[in-house]
């Protein structure tokens, strides 16, 4: 860890702490016993738009600036085994939001904390899966640590094929137990520690339609039960309770006279915080040659807020309440363009997406606009090599 | 969650999990297509952890689609 300067906005509020938590339980993937040892790297960059200096009150309107480095490792262990091993290493610089000013007429401004903060996070996670007749089954543990946040978490899974291997029925569960140490600073009344557990389970039916088609349908269920307040934010109260819903299908199209797969997601999520959201995404899967391929991304999305949402903090409100941009009511879209090429041995692969978020593309009516919501611009660069 | 959308989330599903009831056979030799890395889940695991785990980040939702969720401040 590495602060130049420490700040009292730590990025942990809004960057989390783990990387998609392999080892918690997902949608199945589809998992195949690989035949190679294979070794992959990624190196990512994730830049924010800086907030308009008209709208910070105090502090630094430059937001966040993300490296991330991800390695893997997926091998055989034996004829009916495998391992699956993932690093992650990530540095933060930026400032984040403590509060949000209202003023006399409406407008709103933000205080930010102070941009010279340098952050590093790593999360490391294996997964071990024994691969039957029928189907498979797993095993996965993580562990995730920063400077003011540390967490583990592990997973089962199940899969089991029908006779004719048109069906895949998966589930899972896991659980996630974080600790959380906020740093703390002079004249500001912050707690020390404080923790939460997180619960979750799925169950998916994959399905073969045709040989050019299958689908995936899943329901998916979480459940937050701790600490769930944003340390860092002057006056934020959430419930120490949440419960998730979500609605998964996914679809593969193959085109084989235009040598492309289309691919189609679409999630239905609900929480008892009342946060109903709808994403969708289409993939553009476009073969140019034997190796070479290109993939438009089209990604939409869009919330309800929360009902404790709050356009500005107030210290005379009592209660449950939270001004953070993430439960306020808005929508987003994300375009992004691959490109990869890919031999026996060896793939290359490059991935840029710019995401631009208002609650103009929000599905639901939103009574007041959060002025805050995040634009970014990332890219994704890396090899895998199998042997 | 209340009554009704819980109701229609299990009337979608439901007919989602119907909807593949009519599947042709489709033998082992015709499923070269179905096993191209392009016809994955995620054509690019690493790409899609990443993605997924910005978009957990930054929004209200989080997980189903490739991703646990949780396990961070990212609420």
């Amino acid at each position: 860890m590495k602060n130049n300067k420490r700040n009292p906005g730590s990025l942990v509020a809004l960057t989390g702490a783990a990387l998609a938590l392999p080892a918690i339980a997902q949608m199945a993937q589809a998992a195949e016993m690989p035949t190679k040892t294979e070794l992959g790297y990624r190196y990512s960059g994730y830049q924010e738009e800086d907030l308009d200096k008209g709208v910070v009150l105090t502090g630094s309107n430059e937001r966040y600036d993300i490296k991330t480095h991800q390695f893997r490792l997926v091998a055989p262990v034996g004829e009916q085994t495998a391992l699956s091993m993932d690093a992650m290493f990530e540095t933060m610089t930026g400032a984040s939001a403590m509060s949000v000013v209202a003023f006399p007429g409406g407008d709103s401004m933000l205080v930010m904390t102070g941009a010279s903060i340098q952050e590093e996070r790593t999360d490391i996670s294996a997964e071990l899966r024994r691969q039957g007749d029928q189907g498979s089954k797993a095993v996965a543990l993580g562990y995730s640590i920063e400077d003011d946040y540390e967490a583990v978490n592990g997973g089962l899974d199940v899969e089991r094929n029908s006779a004719d291997r048109l069906t895949t029925w998966s589930s899972g569960i896991g659980f996630s137990y974080d600790q959380l140490n906020p740093i703390q600073q002079a004249n500001i009344n912050r707690i020390k520690s404080e923790d939460r557990w997180y619960y979750n389970g799925y169950v998916a039916r994959a399905k073969v339609h045709s040989p050019v088609w299958q689908s995936q349908v899943g329901l998916y269920l979480g459940l937050y039960d701790g600490y769930l307040d944003d340390p860092y934010r002057s006056r934020d109260f959430r419930p120490n309770k949440r419960q998730q819903f979500a609605l998964v299908t996914r679809s593969r199209y193959y085109f084989s006279k235009l040598k492309a797969a289309i691919h189609c997601d679409y999630r239905f999520y609900n929480d008892d915080w009342g946060i109903d959201a709808h994403t969708m995404e289409v993939a553009w899967h476009q073969s140019l040659s034997e190796f070479f391929r290109v993939t438009p991304i089209l990604r939409y999305y869009s919330q309800s807020q929360a009902d404790f949402y709050v356009d500005n903090d107030s210290g005379l409100r009592e209660g449950e309440q939270s001004s953070d941009y993430r439960l306020s009511s808005y929508g987003a879209f994300a375009y992004g363009l691959g490109v990869s090429y890919s031999d026996a041995n060896y793939s290359f692969t490059f991935y840029a997406e710019h995401y631009d978020s208002s609650a103009d593309y929000a599905l639901t009516s939103v009574s007041k606009a959060n002025p805050f919501l995040v634009d970014y611009t990332s890219f994704t660069t890396g090899i895998d090599y199998r042997f | 969650m209340n009554a009704r959308n819980l109701k229609l989330l299990i009337t979608i599903f439901c007919i989602v999990l119907l909807s593949g009831c009519e599947t042709a056979t489709v033998q082992a030799w015709q499923r070269g297509k179905l096993s191209r890395t392009d016809m994955a889940w995620q054509a690019d695991p690493m790409t899609s952890a990443y993605r997924d785990h910005v978009y957990t980040s930054k929004e209200g939702a989080s997980g189903g689609i490739g991703t646990g969720g949780g396990g961070c401040g990212c609420y």
